[in-house]
């Protein structure tokens, strides 16, 4: 159940995000709906994956081949373009664990116990986590916007 | 729509920082000797690992700060070629258009159509095209073909070319070679090659009857068949010297549908159909305005009255001036120039005005003239001051023009005599019924007869 929670509360949004982020820095008129779409199915699998008996963080290599691939083919952009927005995506997520939520969780007095025990304070973190993320998405889609208008005007 | 791309060789810079802060992090070389790979299943969150984990945070912000900033020196150079090639397309597409209006201005300066034709035909039919659904370059071909249509009579011989009556087989083999001339000449230009297929066929004809390679159906390239229906449509609803009054849009529609399958394409036929003749008079009217100058040079009327423009604008009365007048008046008589009547309108007493409240006075009793005189005229010309010519081709000066005239006049009189009790107006009409009268002599008959007629602030005068 905490799984599901997990999945349900982190891990599909956090995806989705992550790579609509992706697709964005491809093409700024990129629909929401492919990122919907093969973010929950990312999302899911990544939950998933993290049950089998490899090293815990065995699943970044695979989510950012994944996305890599995703950005590739769905937007249709460049190697080195997706290469790039994927890893600027990723480093991202890291920055934000070491810089902003371990900190601040650690002041807190939070310990990984309490993660592992409740999957709501999980996503707490990694929402915290995604903030440097969502920071690039208001960016980037104010930056659509604006070049919307202009291209109106 | 894509964000502007940055250099290739940048991105690759950019990721290559990436990875490798990824890869220092991930085998321990940085972050206190912990490896994410081995480590981070066992992590304890104590001082010392939140130190690490900043550590390592630190050096990936900095590696994606870093590689960021490769990103970006790359996109702003990117930005600034574009830049440069954005102004560069945009100096040549002026020229293009440039060249295109020259060019289109000689040959109206030969042939008897008029500039206004092949605005009418390019916009006819881009409405066709774009309702069959192609793409946009193909539609700027379609444009351009139809404003080049004609190019070729060029090559073709004056006698030929401006012959007032009925052409000979042989002169109208000739003429008929104006297809083959354009065809070679836009060919040769590289931004109107496109237009060459266009140009070529614009004659041939569904059945196979049309020149010059006589290709039937859908050999026939399409934008030459929406452009054949689009040109027949236009001939037939435009005013010609040969033809008093032009067919209504119901009355042509009616002849284009009767065509189809043997002079039209049934496929371009049944999107014209579908157009509504509202659509057909929005294009009409919006080709009239800024071609009157054009017009005017050659001699020609396309229906509304417009300002007209630039050198040939008298700034005061908005009318043509002598430059516009001397233009027509040189253009040969056989192309249908004299077919028509002249109206001399001159107004007398404003001395008087012009001694009593000065010369502003008097240029606001002419501005006015020159409104009310093109309520009445499509052509207004204001030579030496204060004499008016009004041009009206062949017909379209009857019993209701004159009665008209003569109304505004009066109420012209009767509006400024209160700045002079002498103002008049003389009024004279001269009208031509063949073609061989000059125009000069014409208006010189037209200011002699004026002397008889003349409206003031007492009322009308004269015969």
């Amino acid at each position: 159940m905490s799984l599901v929670l997990e999945a349900l509360l982190l891990q599909i949004p956090s995806t989705i995000i992550g790579l609509y982020v992706v697709f964005l820095l491809q093409r700024r008129d990129m629909p929401l709906a492919p990122a919907i779409k093969y973010g929950a199915v990312l999302g899911t699998f990544v939950t998933a994956f993290r049950l089998l008996p490899v090293s815990f963080s065995l699943h970044v290599p695979v989510v950012t081949i994944t996305m890599l691939l995703l950005a590739r083919y769905v937007a249709s952009s460049r190697w080195s373009m997706s290469l790039f927005a994927t890893l600027v995506v990723q480093l991202l997520g890291f920055t934000g664990e070491g810089l902003i939520a371990m900190p601040l969780l650690a002041k807190a007095g939070i310990g990984p116990a309490d993660f592992a025990a409740s999957p709501v304070m999980l996503a707490l973190g990694g929402w915290i986590s995604n903030i440097p993320l969502l920071v690039l998405l208001s960016g980037l889609l104010f930056a659509r916007r604006k070049a919307n208008a202009v291209a109106r005007r | 729509m894509q964000w502007p791309d940055a250099n290739e060789k940048v991105i690759w810079i950019a990721c290559g920082v990436m990875l490798f802060a990824w890869a220092l992090i991930a085998t321990g070389w940085v972050g206190g000797g912990s490896s994410l790979l081995n480590d981070w299943a066992n992590l304890q969150l104590g001082p010392e690992q939140v130190r690490v984990a900043i550590e390592m945070a630190a050096l990936v912000f900095v590696a994606a700060l870093l590689a960021w900033m490769f990103y970006a020196l790359g996109l702003a150079e990117l930005r600034k070629q574009a830049a440069k090639e954005l102004e560069h397309r945009r100096s040549l597409e002026e020229a293009y258009q440039g060249t295109l209006q020259a060019l289109t201005a000689a040959l109206d300066l030969r042939d008897d159509e008029t500039y206004g034709h092949s605005r009418r035909v390019s916009g006819y039919s881009l409405l066709i095209g774009r309702r069959m659904g192609l793409p946009e370059t193909e539609l700027q071909t379609l444009a351009w073909g139809a404003l080049l249509h004609d190019l070729g009579k060029i090559g073709i011989r004056d006698d030929i070319l401006l012959k007032p009556g009925p052409l000979t087989s042989e002169e109208r083999a000739a003429m008929n070679e104006h297809v083959v001339i354009g065809h070679q000449l836009v060919e040769s230009v590289p931004f109107l090659a496109r237009t060459a297929a266009m140009v070529r066929h614009h004659h041939e004809r569904y059945d196979g009857t049309g020149y010059p390679d006589r290709l039937t159906g859908e050999e026939i390239p399409i934008l030459a068949r929406i452009f054949t229906v689009a040109d027949s449509f236009d001939a037939m609803t435009s005013p010609r010297p040969y033809r008093a009054h032009p067919r209504t849009f119901p009355e042509a529609i009616e002849i284009i549908r009767a065509g189809v399958g043997v002079q039209f394409c049934p496929r371009v036929v049944s999107e014209f159909l579908r157009v509504p003749v509202e659509e057909w008079e929005r294009i009409r009217a919006e080709s009239l305005g800024p071609v009157q100058e054009m017009d005017v040079l050659v001699g020609r009327s396309g229906g509304a009255p417009a300002e007209p423009q630039m050198s040939l604008h008298d700034p005061l009365t908005h009318t043509y001036n002598q430059v516009a007048w001397e233009a027509k008046a040189k253009r040969p008589a056989a192309r249908g120039n004299a077919l028509g009547t002249i109206v001399a309108v001159r107004p007398t007493g404003l001395g008087g005005a012009r001694r009593m409240h000065g010369q502003a006075a008097v240029d606001r009793i002419l501005a006015d003239l020159g409104t009310r005189l093109r309520q009445v005229g499509l052509e207004v010309y204001r030579l030496d001051g204060d004499q008016f010519f009004l041009w009206f081709p062949a017909q379209e000066w009857g019993e209701e023009s004159d009665r008209r005239l003569e109304v505004v006049l009066g109420y012209f009189c009767q509006y400024w005599c209160h700045l002079s009790r002498d103002l008049a107006v003389n009024w004279g009409v001269a009208g031509a019924t063949d073609a061989t009268r000059d125009l000069a002599e014409l208006a010189e008959q037209a200011v002699a007869y004026g002397r008889e007629r003349k409206a003031g602030c007492s009322g009308l005068a004269g015969a």
